[in-house]
């Protein structure tokens, strides 16, 4: 019996509560069919597949998947950027179907280009969809951008899904943080997008200003780019600031894969893997063998359902996740669960005497101090042969305690927490620089030769 | 080769409605579209029929059709 759509529950109930043995086995059905696509698209696939000695017909079962088909990851395809004439590596559909172009940010080092088809952004927009519906957003609702349309894809896909789901679109882009206020204020939209740190920095600019944003009748803030909205203290002090209670949203993307995962309104800690546009599994980084158990960390691989003009077919993401596969919390999505988002970066582990420190983590633990910001900075350094991290952060404006106080409280909670002492340093508010787009939280000074390794699962 | 380029639109016919045929084909798909709609499996399914609507909808105006001014109407 199908119940009237104004009346249900889940954006798409036939893929969003299906059990974890009928989403894998789509996903097997869908991947065998990818890779035997890919290898006749892509080049640049069908190099790989050559090298590893295996044919698509090869790919039969998850084990197949999971040890025999090879991985690919960012230089695969930089080297053929810099090869071909068009600028894109890895392209799978000819330039006749190419319609917007952007570039990653550069976190691991040079910009990969990306393009997309018209039905690429058609499809990645839909991805935001399940999370507005389950958080009550519906046509006639409004998203506020506080974004300038630059070459990051970043929320231009949320541009996407605000359209996919037909809610009216207010553009903040080319005006600055008083004038978004501003306009807010005045247009009254029931959602605000931005980057987590954009969204403290807008209230605290507001705030400076006599301007209370919790009375601007924003009933929403939705964010991504960082991983601020799933930890705790971040998504408190954001609700706080916006007063919209547990109406905070998280999205987690890879650009070249495009958004992979979103928050439910139940939230849980973390966000839901959209299983309709990607498949997502957890590898052990030092042996590249799959982690099935939910409880251990390591790193997210993808491949996109919704990236066409260059496939990305078991791409290796370099992020460090915990992927729950039959989620509880009670919200009834099947679609697995990533409690924390992405806890830290394999480029960037950092470990300390044994411990692997994940900045995540460390800004969990900022939060608990009060007059303690948001606002910080973790430098990794190697003294020695040792891994070392300094965490600089502000102090709250309003702050009694002195700068040594703090600075001392901090170093005793991060080392009770985390069983190692950290370097840190207090600095005075409006030290460190805020961005609109994607902030730059962990600097990382080692030399390549001392930062972790990874396999590429192909020798 | 993209449907701009396809050799079997080069002889389309330019200005209004000199293939009625075919707009009629395209009303009866639209009645099949919005009755899909109706029925839609989920609000996921129902909203992309009716962006599908929107497209199949810019293709008739392409024929001279008045009938109706806008999806919506």
């Amino acid at each position: 019996v199908i119940k009237p759509v104004g009346t249900q529950r889940f954006w798409n109930e036939q893929t969003q509560t299906a059990s974890r043995e009928e989403l894998d086995a789509v996903h097997l059905a869908k991947i065998r069919k990818l890779v035997a696509w890919a290898y006749e698209a892509s080049p640049l696939h069908h190099r790989i597949y050559d090298e590893a000695g295996i044919k698509p017909s090869d790919v039969q079962t998850w084990d197949d998947f999971h040890h025999r088909l090879p991985f690919t990851d960012k230089p695969d395809y930089m080297a053929e950027q810099d090869a071909a004439s068009h600028g894109f590596g890895g392209t799978a559909l000819g330039e006749e179907h190419w319609q917007q172009y952007f570039h990653s940010t550069g976190t691991t080092g040079g910009f990969l280009n990306e393009v997309f088809s018209q039905y690429e952004m058609q499809k990645a927009g839909s991805q935001y969809c399940y999370a507005l519906y389950d958080y009550g957003l519906r046509a006639g609702d409004s998203m506020y951008f506080c974004f300038n349309w630059g070459s990051w894809i970043g929320l231009w896909s949320f541009y996407w899904g605000a359209r996919d789901l037909g809610l009216r679109i207010i553009s903040g882009g080319g005006s600055s943080t008083e004038e978004r206020i501003r306009q807010i204020i005045k247009l009254k939209p029931t959602v605000v997008v931005a980057t987590p740190t954009y969204l403290l920095h807008l209230a605290e600019v507001a705030l400076e200003q006599g301007v209370d944003l919790r009375e601007s009748g924003v009933r929403m803030v939705a964010g991504g780019g960082e991983a601020g909205l799933s930890i705790p203290a971040t998504r408190d002090r954001v609700s706080a600031l916006w007063g919209v209670n547990d109406m905070v949203m998280d999205a987690y993307g890879v650009g070249e894969t495009l958004f992979v995962a979103v928050s439910c309104r139940k939230w849980a800690g973390g966000v839901h893997v959209i299983e309709d546009a990607c498949h997502s599994y957890v590898v052990d980084p030092d042996t590249d063998l799959p982690i099935l158990d939910g409880e251990a960390v390591g790193e997210h691989v993808i491949t996109s359902y919704t990236h066409f003009s260059q496939p990305f077919i078991k791409y290796r993401t370099h992020d460090l996740v915990r992927r729950i596969q039959r989620p509880d919390h009670g919200c009834g999505w099947t679609f697995a669960h990533l409690p924390g988002v992405v806890l830290g970066r394999v480029d960037f582990m950092v470990t300390i005497r044994g411990v692997n420190v994940y900045p995540t983590a460390v800004e969990s633990l900022l939060g608990e101090i009060s007059e303690l910001s948001n606002h910080y900075e973790l430098h990794v350094t190697r003294v020695a042969g040792f891994d070392r991290m300094l965490v600089k952060v502000e102090v709250e404006p309003d702050a009694t305690a002195t700068p040594s106080e703090l600075d001392s409280r901090l170093s005793a909670l991060l080392r009770e927490n985390l069983g190692v002492r950290l370097e840190t340093e207090v600095l005075p508010p409006q030290t460190i620089p805020r961005y609109e787009l994607k902030t730059t939280r962990v600097f990382d000074h080692r030399k390549d030769c001392e930062r972790p390794s990874i396999g590429l699962g192909r020798t | 080769v993209s449907v701009l380029e396809n050799p079997r639109f080069g002889d389309f016919p330019p200005g209004a409605n000199r293939r009625p045929e075919q707009l009629q084909r395209l009303l009866d798909l639209r009645d099949q579209l919005l009755g899909e709609q109706t029925a839609a499996a989920s609000p996921a399914v129902a909203r992309a029929l009716q962006m599908a609507d929107y497209y199949l909808f810019v293709a008739l105006t392409y024929f001279g059709y008045t009938d109706k001014l806008f999806p919506e109407q």
